[in-house]
């Protein structure tokens, strides 16, 4: 479908044009699919701007989400994301993966709007879930709706307090813990996203699932009990 | 035994799938061996899951795009270069330029003010004088609106350049529908984008549209 909607406007843009102006990626990135597309929007086709925010619209709005845990911040902050990154096209070097890249412009924004948030004092830790018109919007729905009652509040409480645990953690920590458990990133992409070491990321990591468990096990103990 | 238990270290606290076959059985049989190692694993493995409680995907506004086109056209971003500024760089003369360029402000404010006004409350037809002031306007196939572009690569429409297209023709309610399936892609395309899109975007599995307008 894309293809045919790029081709069409590349037939109106001149594709023998774009092609021209399109500066060939280095070796080593060659058949990165994202890269290409890149390089395309840095010769003026727009299209293929169009295609990686299609690309990667859920992974930006989840990880803002994760980060601030607020829906509309998520929509707020994914669009300021792709903004800066098209306004940056025209400097863009093919120096290491796409996805690097991304994650670097969502976290500098995420950690823009954390600080913001701090100095204004908000509780947005421990705020509810609310959708665009303020309403509180009713926790995940439950996967298992065969449960009892009291298992399912207390998933429901679990899931609650997971989200707290998570977004408790200092800043560092969490934004390693959430590439990886959360974004499937391996030790040396979290390392390349967030310039760090690999010792160094993985020795976040390893403090955030400390941190995580001590947070979490009295609870599931509890829960243990309880059943 | 403590000895022992420090040589598993960091990777006591990794995920099964993190570890390597070699690694799984050694640990394994370290954890036989060492009850309050297997109390830390287990713990750490049952918060670990825990957090699957927070795998909630959420999905993108399916607007996100079309805003992001949208601020992008308002200004927020001035690189790259506007398409009609990179198009006619290429392919036009000054005075075909300049022609171009007065089409592309005329249609701007035909779409986003005249017509979405006068279409909400007769959206399938357009008034003899604002098809005059398009026409006049020499609306040409190079004006180019990245959030229709949007709108129509997302339905699962290709764009097809019609050459001899120098106006603009009225969307019916089937296109409508079709570009903007839901009421709120629609009240947006009718608010802000006015009801009217240019001919060369008429697409595939749409009825398509020839000739002038109406």
């Amino acid at each position: 479908m894309l293809a045919t909607a790029n081709q069409g406007l590349i037939g109106m843009t001149g594709k023998e044009d774009i092609d021209k102006k399109v500066e060939p990626l280095p070796p080593e990135f060659a058949n990165d699919i994202d890269l290409q597309l890149m390089a395309r929007v840095k010769a003026g086709d727009d299209e293929a701007f169009n295609q990686l925010m299609q690309r990667h619209e859920r992974t930006v709005v989840n990880l803002v989400y994760r980060f601030t845990g607020n829906r509309e911040i998520a929509h707020d902050l994914a669009q300021e994301v792709f903004l800066r990154i098209y306004r940056a096209s025209g400097r863009f070097e093919a120096r290491a993966k796409f996805f690097t890249y991304l994650y670097k412009v969502t976290l500098n924004l995420c950690r823009n709007q954390r600080a913001k948030a701090q100095r204004r004092q908000t509780t947005s830790l421990n705020a509810t879930r609310r959708g665009r018109g303020d309403e509180e919007l009713p926790l995940r729905e439950l996967e298992d709706p065969t449960g009892s009652a009291e298992e399912q509040v207390s998933r429901l409480e679990l899931a609650e307090m997971v989200r707290e645990a998570v977004e408790t953690l200092p800043d560092q920590q969490r934004e390693a813990v959430v590439l990886q458990r959360f974004h499937g990133l391996a030790y040396e992409e979290i390392a390349e996203a967030l310039n760090l070491s690999i010792p160094a990321v993985k020795s976040r990591i390893h403090r955030a699932k400390l941190n995580l468990k001590e947070k979490l096990v009295p609870y599931l103990e509890r829960g243990e009990s309880v059943a | 035994m403590q000895r022992e238990c420090e040589g598993w270290g960091e990777r006591l606290f990794e995920p099964e799938d993190a570890l390597s076959e070699n690694e799984r059985l050694g640990l394994s049989e370290h954890l036989a061996k060492c009850e309050e190692c297997s109390t830390e694993r287990a713990l750490f493995l049952e918060s670990w899951s825990a957090l699957d409680d927070f795998e909630e995907d959420l999905e993108p506004s399916p607007l996100l795009r079309a805003e992001v086109w949208e601020r992008i056209r308002q200004g927020e971003c001035s690189a790259p270069e506007p398409f009609l500024e990179r198009w006619t760089d290429d392919h036009a003369t000054p005075w075909q330029k300049h022609s171009l360029r007065l089409a592309a402000a005329a249609a701007a404010v035909f779409l986003g003010f005249g017509l979405g006004r006068s279409l909400r409350s007769s959206p399938t037809g357009l008034s003899a004088p604002a098809i005059a002031d398009a026409q006049a306007g020499g609306v040409s196939p190079d004006f180019l609106d990245p959030a229709m572009i949007q709108l129509a690569s997302q339905e699962g429409f290709s764009m097809e350049l019609f050459p001899e297209a120098t106006h603009f023709s009225p969307i019916d309610r089937e296109m409508m529908s079709a570009l903007a399936p839901t009421d709120e892609s629609r009240q947006w395309l009718q608010v802000d984008r006015g009801v009217v899109v240019p001919l060369r975007y008429i697409s595939q599995g749409v009825p398509r549209k020839t000739g002038s307008a109406p």
